[in-house]
């Protein structure tokens, strides 16, 4: 296990080296200028050439990568061109926030997916299986604006029991309040997802000799479930949460745009909007880093869970 | 009107200068309407009293002799119901609460404006709130009047190349201190000085002010001098030059301005001081102990940022904002139909310019860009993109609203004429439409691509996000490719000179700052010889005679279509008034009330 941790955890380094390479090409060679775009279309050519010079974003690309690199080891991105202030004032406080709606959307999706798939399962082909089947389908190929729309105009514009949107702030009934709709939101669309996992990997285990194993054994039904089946069909099941998780930190730019959610995704849109570079590098390589160390932590996990796949690189 | 009446605005006119005196005898003469006196009046710093004094002379009893009264802008309420003129705040009959906190909806600052530094603040998101804790010299209303705010009155000499502004005695910083002549000067040369990257650069060129022109006579008297005649200056340091906030002279750094003010480093004169300020989310703003202004009802003001306008209005119809300061039409059709919202509809300058280069490539030949013009049908786009709130325009930037604007003769929607213009310049082609990537700007390159197409001019839409960098003009870099046609947005001004001088006047250099938006590339002797006269002419008539010829070049050789200016529109629950929008974006709140 140990050797397997620290496979995966060379793995984890290098591909975050990989990321920062491609962080920084990316927001580096952006179409059009930083200078122009922090001083506006009316700034004279002369201005905004020596911004350009001012912030180091006219030198060579390799000394500019590796000064960033070296600086971002160490947890320093710069300062925000826009804000004129360190990235990491901002970045902390919106990945809280990101953090904070993930685990409002976890808590709910997550026990309702894999009970759903799980049921789905057990129930295949009949009734029940269909109704979670195709209704996970449908909401996950309904656009996130759609269904975020739909529960503002029902929860808080008609009923007003919700507030439409802000920020998670003040008590923690308020900021449930105001995590709620944007977390059904992706609950939505991310129960369909989740459910087709737990149900394809519960399928599988039901199928599986060591259930039959263990149902001859006279195990009871709830023992057979609980200790093999479970434990086997959520293998796939957290592989997806575990993508699903740097999605939810980074990639909510629809949700958190409609429901006014200053999380971690709008902070990206806006620094590439406004050629905030150092906000958009800083950003996006933290984003990908948590994604990378969820990877690792699925990864053992599911290690855990199943010897086979430690054991098989020893095989 | 007798030899009474006659004394008394006799005695008027002996009070004022020559400008002045011109505007009094045209209005006497009947060649101004009651309206445009008004509008006229506080330009050239007529005060109110005058006005009113004038008015009544000439026993003129058909319109309120309210200044406030003669506002464009609509209002309506109870779905779609009574509607009314104002610009001054509503009466209501509930009663009015005093103190409550309004809420209203903001769009997050550009990276110019992100600290609010009213040096770099260049776009909506920034100026409605610079302007909640800043005055200016004049208040620019949403009828094109001018009020006066920290100058109380001005004036200027018999050629209009030199303007004289009194500061009002009353008017104070936050910290206290009076605000005095020093101070202007401070602020305008700060502003001037091409070393600081002012984004009003363009409008004080436009205003024919240079570094040095701005000097303090004395505690309470400046003194601008101009290069050269400019009938409108005090639009140029009024609320529509929205940097041009007055600041202590012994503020030397507004790079953190938000920061710095809620500080208490930096002093204003406005009605709130910044309580706090996040760039990402928002503003609390809280009462200036020491405004100077007329008492408020509102105890505090706090401003929510929103990236998306269906966010803006859910939070909106979920009663978690009072007001949205302005909003497109598209999207927001709902709140038309619901008595509980007040709607107030202003005709603003705001529009779009549709460049056509003149200089070289397919629209060189003015027969293709009549053409153009032809083919555009401005009432359907009107009412395609805006369900019907926005005027009509005809290629000319002097809109209707303004009183100087003279006659705008319709351009006809007539594609046979169009296609023979085509035809006649050697047949269609293909060439590719750039512009903006939003607004409403998406919508409207489809709307011109099938009107090109109708003609024989296949166009290929490229809004880009780097438009500006790359397809607007080539003033600023000749390098850059420019475009041979291109959606540009403008914004509102209370005059029209800085579209023409900076939009449409021959480039000479960006350091004159005539011509630099200039992407039509548009070079006429004529037409600027037209400008200048209007820009230095004090008289209206003399304006609308000059605009005239304007208009009349500018339909002949169409450098630009421009096909509309947007009304702005906004929106507050019922219980709020006296909330006052301006074409130009600002949103001022000193006189609103929750009732």
């Amino acid at each position: 296990m140990a050797r397997f941790v620290l496979r995966r955890l060379g793995l984890a380094l290098i591909t975050l080296f990989l990321l920062s390479v491609v962080v920084f090409t990316i927001a580096a060679v952006p179409p059009g200028s930083v200078g122009r775009a922090i001083l506006g279309p009316f700034a004279d050519q002369q201005s905004v050439d020596n911004l350009n010079r001012e912030l180091g974003v006219d030198g060579p690309l390799v000394g500019r990568y590796i000064r960033w690199f070296t600086n971002a080891l160490q947890g320093d991105f710069g300062n925000s061109y826009k804000f004129k202030a360190p990235v990491m004032d901002f970045v902390p406080k919106a990945l809280w926030s990101s953090l904070k709606l993930a685990a409002m959307t976890f808590l709910i999706v997550v026990p309702l997916g894999i009970v759903g798939g799980t049921l789905a399962a057990l129930r295949k082909g009949k009734a029940v299986d269909r109704v979670i089947t195709v209704a996970g389908l449908s909401l996950a190929v309904t656009p996130e604006f759609v269904v975020g729309i739909v529960l503002i105009i029902v929860f808080a514009v008609k009923l007003g029991w919700l507030p439409s949107g802000g920020s998670a702030k003040g008590s923690l009934w308020e900021q449930v309040q105001v995590l709620i709709l944007p977390a059904l939101t992706l609950t939505a669309i991310l129960f369909g997802y989740l459910s087709r996992m737990a149900r394809a990997g519960t399928i599988e285990a039901l199928s599986a000799d060591y259930t039959r194993t263990a149902i001859l054994k006279g195990l009871p039904r709830r023992t057979v479930l609980r200790r093999h089946v479970l434990r086997n069909s959520l293998v796939p099941t957290i592989a997806v949460i575990a993508v699903q998780v740097s999605y939810l930190l980074g990639g909510l730019l629809v949700t958190e745009t409609l429901f006014n959610y200053r999380g971690l995704g709008l902070l990206v849109f806006d620094a590439a909007g406004d050629r905030d570079i150092p906000m958009l590098m800083g950003s996006v390589f933290i984003v990908g880093a948590i994604a990378m160390f969820l990877n690792f932590i699925a990864d053992v996990l599911i290690a855990w869970l199943n010897p086979r796949v430690r054991l098989g690189n020893k095989q | 009107m007798n030899s009474k009446d006659h004394a008394r605005i006799d005695g008027i006119r002996r009070t004022q200068g020559d400008v002045a005196n011109h505007v009094i005898d045209e209005f006497v003469a009947g060649r101004l309407s009651r309206r445009g006196f008004i509008r006229r009046g506080t330009v050239v710093g007529l005060s109110l009293p005058a006005i009113g004094a004038v008015i009544a002379a000439c026993g003129d009893d058909k319109e309120s002799s309210s200044t406030t009264a003669a506002a464009g802008g609509t209002e309506t309420t109870a779905g779609g119901g009574a509607t009314e003129t104002t610009a001054a705040p509503v009466e209501t009959s509930a009663p009015a609460a005093q103190g409550g906190t309004l809420r209203i909806a903001g769009i997050a600052p550009s990276a110019a404006s992100a600290t609010l530094d009213p040096v770099l603040v260049n776009d909506g998101g920034g100026l409605i709130l610079l302007s909640q804790v800043g005055q200016f010299l004049t208040l620019s209303n949403p009828d094109l009047t001018l009020s006066p705010s920290i100058a109380k009155e001005w004036s200027a000499n018999a050629d209009a190349t030199e303007w004289t502004f009194t500061i009002d005695p009353a008017a104070k910083f936050s910290d206290g201190s009076p605000v005095t002549a020093a101070d202007v000067v401070a602020t305008i040369e700060r502003l001037v000085d091409p070393a600081n990257n002012s984004n009003s650069l363009s409008a004080f060129s436009t205003g024919k002010l240079s570094p040095g022109g701005t000097k303090a006579v004395d505690d309470a008297t400046v003194v601008f001098t101009l290069n050269g005649p400019f009938a409108n200056f005090p639009y140029i340091v009024s609320s529509d030059n929205y940097n041009a906030v007055i600041l202590p002279a012994s503020v030397t750094d507004t790079t953190n301005f938000a920061a710095d003010v809620a500080a208490g480093k930096i002093a204003t004169t406005g009605p709130w001081t910044i309580k706090s300020f996040d760039a990402t989310s928002g503003v609390v703003y809280v009462p200036n102990p020491n405004y100077w202004g007329k008492p408020m009802s509102l105890g505090g003001l706090e401003v929510t940022f929103f990236s998306d306008q269906a966010a803006t209005v859910a939070a909106f119809q979920s009663d978690e904002i009072d007001a949205i300061p302005q909003f497109n039409y598209a999207g927001a059709e709902s709140l038309f139909d619901n008595p509980d919202y007040t709607i107030s509809e202003i005709p603003s300058a705001n529009h779009r310019q549709i460049h056509m280069r003149c200089s070289e490539g397919p629209f060189a030949d003015k027969r293709i860009r009549q053409a153009m013009a032809l083919a555009t049908d401005r009432k359907a786009i009107i009412e395609a993109i805006f369900g019907g709130r926005a005027a009509a325009a005809y290629d000319s930037p002097l809109f209707g609203m303004y009183p100087s604007a003279g006659n705008v003769p319709e351009t006809p929607y007539d594609v046979e004429k169009a296609k023979q213009l085509v035809a006649d310049a050697g047949g269609g082609f293909d060439a590719t439409l750039y512009g903006i990537n939003y607004f409403e700007a998406p919508d409207l390159a489809v709307i011109l691509q099938n009107a090109a197409k109708e003609i024989g001019i296949n166009l290929t839409i490229e809004l880009r996000d780097d438009y500006y960098d790359k397809n607007w003009v080539r003033t600023y870099d000749p390098s850059v490719p420019g475009a041979d046609i291109g959606i540009t947005d403008y914004g509102h001004r209370g005059v029209p000179d800085v579209y023409l001088n900076a939009a449409l006047k021959s480039f000479k250099s960006v350091e004159d700052g005539a011509g630099v938006w200039n992407a039509a590339e548009f070079a006429n002797a004529d037409f600027d010889a037209a400008v200048d006269e209007y820009s230095s002419t004090p008289d209206l008539q003399g304006q609308k005679a000059a605009g005239e010829k304007i208009t009349g070049i500018l339909q002949d050789e169409v450098p630009m279509l421009i096909p509309f200016a947007l009304n702005f529109i906004s929106v507050t629950t019922a219980n709020v008034s006296g909330a006052v929008a301006t074409g130009m974006g600002h949103y001022f709140t000193d006189s609103a009330v929750i009732s």
